[in-house]
């Protein structure tokens, strides 16, 4: 009997030995998939591209952010979430609204990339949005984190807001 | 009989004369006779040519203005084939493009600029894709968009105002030729490039 115990009480050690070792090994290999950060391919020809990305955060975590250019919906960016939008070259102006309507200006050049980033930031009684400039170091920084809408849920998005209008 | 001999010379000295005429415009230069020397050389310098310029007024968040030109100058000579096409300290002119003041609730400034162009005799050198820094290699993509950190972290930051921008006179930069453009020079005015 003393000899099935001790069988038994190394058969555990070995088992507990074993799956340290391959934990780790699997969660190394997660964690170097998730670090990679998101290649941005160039834009069509002819047109530049925002890239619009909202760090995932704790502070109006549940508050949208809706980027608009004339009132029109471009997208909404949840909570650790980026859409890529190209555009024709020229001024445009972009908006998001909440207890106040934040204004970004930008000239979009042809076969260039930006970066738009949004934050929420402390409002008396939400939080406000607020889209400011970027750049690629930054978003690279937090784009492995970040979770892409695609250009469908974005079109679906679109059609539902200009539904309500 | 001598009437037809007078008529053929008649008719032959035409011919004659304009030979004489022609035959120095044919005969090649001979030594000690210098050819005209070229007055102009029209040299074309190709869109996307990255330059590196300075942008020579500090500008502030605060206190700059949508559609505001300021002054930027070329740092470093336009050159092609080692001959200066357009030398260092051509000046030129941005436009801030977006400007906002940084405001409570940790709202940072907001700057961002363009390059317009650079003037050289008279000859407006369009410009385009705007980066801060010296680097020339084009793989610095911060763009010309500053946002100051802010900083929110509680309550409190309602009132806490996020940091301004600020771009000190004399930060590097780099852009890019907008159009090919071609730029005429006379050949006194074309120098050798002086690499140290």
């Amino acid at each position: 009997m003393k000899r099935v115990k001790i069988i038994a009480l190394a058969a555990v050690a070995t088992a507990l030995a074993v799956s340290p070792v391959s934990t780790p090994a699997f969660a190394k290999e997660k964690a170097a998939s998730t670090k990679t950060a998101v290649v941005v391919e160039a834009p069509p020809a002819g047109q530049g591209q925002v890239v619009f990305f909202r760090p995932g955060s704790m502070m109006g975590m549940a508050l949208g952010c809706n980027v608009r250019e004339n009132g029109k919906l471009i997208g909404g960016l949840g909570n650790g979430k980026y859409f890529i939008q190209a555009f024709q070259p020229g001024k445009h102006v972009f908006t998001t609204h909440s207890e106040t309507t934040d204004t970004l200006n930008m000239e979009i050049e042809s076969g260039e990339t930006y970066y738009v980033k949004c934050g929420i930031g402390m409002g008396v009684v939400a939080g406000r949005p607020n889209i400011a400039p970027s750049d690629k170091a930054t978003f690279d920084e937090k784009s492995a984190k970040l979770k892409l809408k695609t250009i469908d849920q974005l079109e679906k998005e679109r059609a539902k807001d200009a539904a309500k209008k | 009989m001598k009437r037809y001999f007078f008529c053929a010379w008649l008719l032959a000295m035409p011919a004659i004369a304009l030979g004489q005429e022609s035959a120095p415009a044919i005969a090649p230069a001979g030594p000690g006779i210098s050819q005209p020397p070229v007055v102009d050389d029209a040299v074309i310098l190709p869109a996307m040519l990255p330059v590196s310029i300075e942008i020579t007024e500090a500008l502030n968040s605060k206190t700059s203005k949508i559609g505001q030109l300021f002054d930027i100058r070329l740092r470093a000579p336009i050159t092609v084939d080692g001959k200066v096409i357009i030398p260092a300290g051509a000046t030129g002119k941005g436009q801030v493009i977006h400007a906002a003041r940084a405001r409570a609730a940790g709202k940072a400034g907001e700057l961002i600029i363009a390059a317009r162009y650079l003037e050289h005799e008279g000859v407006r050198v369009p410009l385009r894709s705007l980066k801060y820094g010296a680097d020339m290699t084009g793989d610095n993509n911060a763009g010309a968009a500053i946002v100051a950190s802010a900083a929110i972290s509680s309550a409190l930051a309602l009132f806490i105002t996020g940091g301004q921008v600020d771009i000190p006179a004399g930060m590097p930069a780099t852009a890019k030729l907008s159009q090919d453009v071609r730029i005429i020079q006379s050949g006194s005015n074309l120098q050798e490039e002086v690499k140290p």
